[in-house]
């Protein structure tokens, strides 16, 4: 029953309306963030895999974020292919970096101690972003360039509530990722392997997995996923920027901490909560407070539940 | 079958194994004994690959295992059920199961070998369903023989599958390797329960700070004066 605002005959009736409308937008804003934050669970996902497997933070997990998105842009706005064909080619993307991230992070210093191989991702992430930076200022001169979004402006109305076509696309892979990836861990022989690795190496290696094998599929695995979320990170906000794997790495951590560190579900949560919570912010508060509003919410919340949203026991991690 | 040469094993700078020789045969029950810390474990996790052999040589079925990767050791049939059993807790029995066949590709064979092994443990046929972290510890360690069962082994190596059990239950443990010996499977068997150890071998190993001190027909050992002092605790 949507009530003619401007005709509304008494002040009282137009406290009402305005009740209704801010209703309204704050309906809207947490759709929005649900839809939007499947990126960041994409990102945590990614994060996720790593830890459950190695219990490595991999903080070079960004670039893998960055590249899909800029193979993405490339696809996208340069050679104009569609959607699809463009999200393949940001996860094959975003796979090779993964691939480097296992040769180079992680296995020549696998027997060190676990602080090592983290370390070595950071240097990573530092590196390959400032050699990106470089690149990137010499072709444009912008901070942002424009991410073709073939999905732009369009969108499905449902009474007053819009759902953005783009925000709908990147849920729909969002969530196809995820049950994919559910069927792997779940269904097949590779999960069970995983599921092996994830609690203990050794068990892996008495019962005949090739777990070095299995760990960089794990890395192409979660760097796949990190550049599907960079394609739809850019596309979602029209723009590619060479800071996106600094944001991701940030917004990925927090989702994964906020949902509980080391499950699927708990980046999940985390994600879609984070998105939410962000534009909540900007939308209850201001852009600007958006950052610390949510620190403030993750602080809060690991005070009151410090396993995360959804978090179990460690021993449930993947 | 299994020819161990002259093996060490070395934590840093501390070996924990000096320059141990054993041999294993086919159809062999062969039990390695000794204190807590004499080095029993090492010399298994040497064997199946979880730890580097510092040197030495072994050779498993003609093959040069000695630097071969732990899984495929695992391959070739030298199956290992670790000390501490090593489940995986968030797993049913039944998945715990079949992680030990992951090598095999017959699945003809692997869901004979399942009922098997189900048929030889009623109790994990019961709790097929529930999760390993939940079972007790007898279970928990019938699941990890099992486990190892499951994957065929030519050799299977046990490491204090009675750790932790009541002594029912232990006994429970002794029958089930009586049973495995009596249909011809190998088996290298590491034991406290040094007694009981060597009634159900046939040959036997004592270990003293990483060296083999004394070998021999299990039945002679443990007549043995000097071992029933150091190692049995009996006169
Ligand atoms: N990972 C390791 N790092 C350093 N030292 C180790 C390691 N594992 C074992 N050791 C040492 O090697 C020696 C032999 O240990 P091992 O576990 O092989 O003994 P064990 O005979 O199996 O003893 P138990 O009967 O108590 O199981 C011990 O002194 C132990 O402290
Ligand atoms: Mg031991």
């Amino acid at each position: 029953m949507p009530p003619d605002a401007l005709l509304s005959p008494t002040p009282h009736m137009r406290g009402v309306d305005q009740m209704y409308f801010f209703a309204l937008d704050l309906t809207q804003t947490t759709i929005d963030g649900l839809l939007f934050g499947s990126t960041y669970a994409l990102v945590a996902i990614g994060f996720t895999l790593i830890w459950g497997l190695l219990r490595i933070l991999n903080l070079a997990h960004g670039v893998t974020v960055m590249v899909g998105m800029f193979a993405g842009m490339l696809s996208a706005s340069i050679l104009g292919l569609p959607f699809y064909v463009g999200i393949l080619i940001a996860m094959s993307s975003g796979a090779f970096i993964g691939f480097l991230i296992d040769r180079i992070c992680y296995r020549p210093l696998r027997n060190a101690h676990e602080l090592v191989p983290m370390i070595a991702t950071l240097g990573f992430w530092i590196l390959i972003e400032e050699v990106f930076i470089k690149i990137y200022s010499h072709f444009w001169f912008r901070d942002y360039v424009p991410f073709a979004n073939p999905f732009d402006g369009i969108g499905i109305d449902i009474g007053e509530i819009r759902l953005r076509t783009d925000y709908l696309v990147t849920l729909a892979v969002a969530a196809l990722l995820v049950v994919a990836l559910y069927f792997l861990i779940y269904r097949t022989r590779l999960g069970l392997a995983m599921r092996m690795i994830a609690e203990d190496h050794d068990i892996g290696n008495l019962m005949g997995v090739p777990v070095g094998k299995v760990l960089t599929i794990a890395f192409l695995l979660s760097a796949a996923y990190g550049g599907a979320a960079g394609y739809l990170l850019g596309m979602t906000a029209n723009l590619a920027g060479p800071y996106a794997g600094s944001q991701a790495v940030v917004k990925g951590l927090f989702s994964m901490i906020l949902g509980g560190a080391g499950s699927i579900p708990g980046a999940i949560v985390g994600g879609l909560t984070l998105g939410v919570l962000e534009l909540q912010s900007s939308f209850l508060f201001s852009f600007a407070y958006r950052d610390a509003i949510v620190m403030l919410a993750l602080f809060i919340v690991l005070i009151v539940r410090p396993q995360g949203l959804a978090g179990k026991r460690m021993a449930d991690r993947i | 079958m299994l020819d161990v040469t002259n093996l060490t094993v070395s934590y840093g700078a501390i070996s924990a194994v000096r320059n141990v020789s054993l041999t294993v045969k086919a159809g062999e029950v062969v039990t390695l004994i000794g204190a807590n810390g004499a080095g029993k474990t090492s010399i298994v996790k040497a064997l199946s690959g979880l730890v580097p052999k510092a040197s030495g040589a072994t050779k498993f079925r003609d093959t040069d295992i000695s630097s071969l990767p732990a899984h495929e050791i695992t391959r070739l049939g030298l199956v290992h059920v670790p000390e501490g059993r090593k489940l995986v807790p968030s797993m049913s029995v039944e998945e715990n199961l079949i992680c030990g066949a992951y090598c095999r590709t017959d699945k003809q064979g692997i869901a004979d070998d399942l009922d098997a092994v189900m048929a030889r443990f009623p109790r994990l046929r019961e709790r097929r369903h529930q999760l390993a972290g939940t079972m007790s510890g007898g279970e928990r360690q019938m699941l990890a023989i099992g486990r190892g069962l499951m994957a065929k082994p030519e050799l299977l190596i046990l490491d204090e599958p009675s750790l932790g059990l009541a002594p029912l239950l232990v006994e429970e443990v002794f029958n089930i390797i009586a049973g495995l010996k009596q249909e011809g499977k190998t088996i290298l068997l590491i034991e406290q329960n040094a007694l009981e150890a060597l009634n159900s071998s046939d040959r036997a190993y004592v270990l003293r700070v990483g060296e083999v001190v004394m070998s021999g027909q299990s039945d002679k050992l443990a007549e043995d004066p000097e071992l029933r002092r150091a190692y049995l605790g009996v006169n």
